[in-house]
């Protein structure tokens, strides 16, 4: 053991890097940016291409504040400051819309495709039957 | 275990040679007392149903072994079977007759066996379909027995299934199925081995909105069929239901007049892309829009919307597909040519 140890340690010092694993910590997930929707889920069915839902802009600002572009049924109607509960590992977005007392608090996931980050959040705007999950990627502007 | 308390069979069972046990299905009771004291296939949205269904098995040959009865319904789909029927059953000569026995939803990981791949509501919607309705807007929900029950020779008990069925709230004309089987047998080809039946129309009555009549064909659907404005709200045109000039056309429009509940009324019939419905495939003259109906009849804020009135046109407004025509290529005689379809925006109980 202590002989792979060595040839461990010595195969990698070529390849030894600033950080070391004691130093670690894992990044924040950084879900600041503008995004729009790549797919619309209707319970479980894709309707993406059913209708127009390119125009649509969630942007969430690095200082924290959140507006909505080209509005679309969201848990918000609007613009406001949004958190996290975790910054590294989030699973609840909130959005405080300007002058409301409390906060809507959804459940995200975001998933990285292709090398990129996506945001998927999953809601009810309408009857609390029929479950809608947006994708969203992030857009250029 | 008591001998008695061993059930002999009351089930389909696999057909292995010398072993059989033959599911009958006596008699399916769907009446309901009525206002007027008598029985009728017929209830109030939103109220409980209770339907029969009795019937007896033939056990022969050497079997000897247990056996789970399945059971399952045939039901539109907004009366949302799975989550708001509970069927129990009494059996003779096995449980203590007396005893009411539970079922369960079977879970999707458990196919048929011999449909391996399906779930069983899947399973029995490609065995079964519809049945005599021809509305695709039904599903299939399969319970199990929660006690196995042992299976041997000599046995012809008899069983009987209690469904308590709470309606949806929209109205309705719809022939309910119903069927019996074992998961030993799990749905092979041999009707000895389960039964399925039909009732006659039953109704509900006393929503909001027109009657559905599952029995026939429908030029319009909307999904999902429970909907608030802030939903996605898809509206096929099923042109090939019956002969109409509207498919000969190039572009099909949707046109609707929203109705709130403040009093508002709010109207599209432009002929922008967000009104003109995609056709859903060359081979099927089936046309369909997605709205937003917040935003599409641009409804202010603090208003709702209850009801969407709605046709389907051509582009210069020329020929026009209604529940006039709708009723009219049904059989029906509508009180006048412009009555148009209606969708009620309620999410029910």
């Amino acid at each position: 053991m202590a002989a792979l140890m060595g040839f461990a340690a010595t195969s990698c010092d070529s390849y030894k890097d600033n950080e070391t694993p004691d130093k670690f910590v894992e990044a924040d997930k950084d879900l600041s940016g503008v995004w729009s929707l790549t797919k619309v889920m209707r319970n479980n069915v894709d309707i993406t291409s059913t209708m127009d839902f390119s125009k649509f802009r969630l942007r969430l600002n690095p200082d924290g504040s959140y507006s909505l572009e080209n509005r679309l049924p969201f848990p918000v109607r609007h613009s406001g400051l949004w958190s996290v509960d975790d910054p590294a590992h989030p699973f609840m977005l909130s959005f405080t819309e300007d002058g409301a007392i409390g906060a809507m608090e959804v459940g995200i996931q975001y998933p990285i495709v292709n090398g990129m980050r996506q945001l998927s959040i999953t809601h009810s705007p309408g009857c609390g039957s029929n479950k809608y999950e947006y994708l969203f990627v992030k857009a250029n502007n | 275990m008591k001998r008695r308390y061993k059930i002999y069979a009351f089930m389909a069972l696999a057909c292995i040679a010398f072993m059989t046990a033959c599911v009958f299905l006596d008699s399916l009771e769907v009446d309901q007392p009525q206002p007027d004291g008598t029985m009728a296939p017929r209830i109030k949205v939103g109220e409980t149903a209770t339907f029969t269904v009795k019937g007896h098995v033939d056990v022969s040959g050497d079997r000897d072994d247990a056996d789970i009865l399945v059971f399952a319904m045939l039901a539109p789909r907004n009366w949302n079977i799975r989550y708001n029927v509970v069927p129990t059953y009494h059996a003779t000569e096995s449980l203590d007759p007396e005893d009411e026995q539970t079922m369960s939803v079977i879970p999707d990981a458990s196919s048929p066996k011999n449909m391996p791949g399906y779930t069983w509501p899947e399973a029995l919607m490609e065995r079964f379909g519809l049945g005599p309705n021809r509305f695709n807007d039904m599903e299939w929900v399969a319970w199990q027995a929660d006690v196995p029950v042992w299976i041997y020779n000599g046995g012809h008990p008899h069983y009987e299934i209690t469904v308590k069925c709470k309606a949806g709230m929209e109205n309705l004309v719809a022939c309910l199925g119903f069927f019996v089987n074992g998961v030993a047998d799990g749905l092979t080809t041999d009707d000895r081995y389960y039964k399925v039946v039909y009732s006659d129309p039953f109704t509900v009555y006393g929503g909001v909105g027109e009657e559905v009549d599952y029995s026939k064909l429908r030029f319009n659907t909307v999904e999902p069929t429970r909907a608030l404005q802030d939903d996605f709200v898809t509206f096929t045109f099923s042109g090939d239901a019956y002969e109409n000039k509207l498919i000969e056309c190039e572009q099909i429009y949707f046109e609707g007049k929203a109705y709130t509940a403040e009093g508002g009324e709010y109207t599209v019939k432009d002929r922008s892309d967000d009104l003109l419905m995609k056709r859903e495939n060359t081979f099927t003259h089936s046309y369909s829009v997605t709205i937003w109906p917040a935003g599409l009849f641009n409804i202010p804020e603090g208003e709702t919307i209850t009801k969407i009135d709605y046709v389907f046109t051509n582009a210069d407004g020329s020929i026009v597909v209604n529940k006039s025509l709708d009723d009219k290529m049904s059989g029906g005689t509508p009180a006048s040519d412009d009555v148009p379809f209606t969708f009620n925006l309620v999410c029910g109980v």
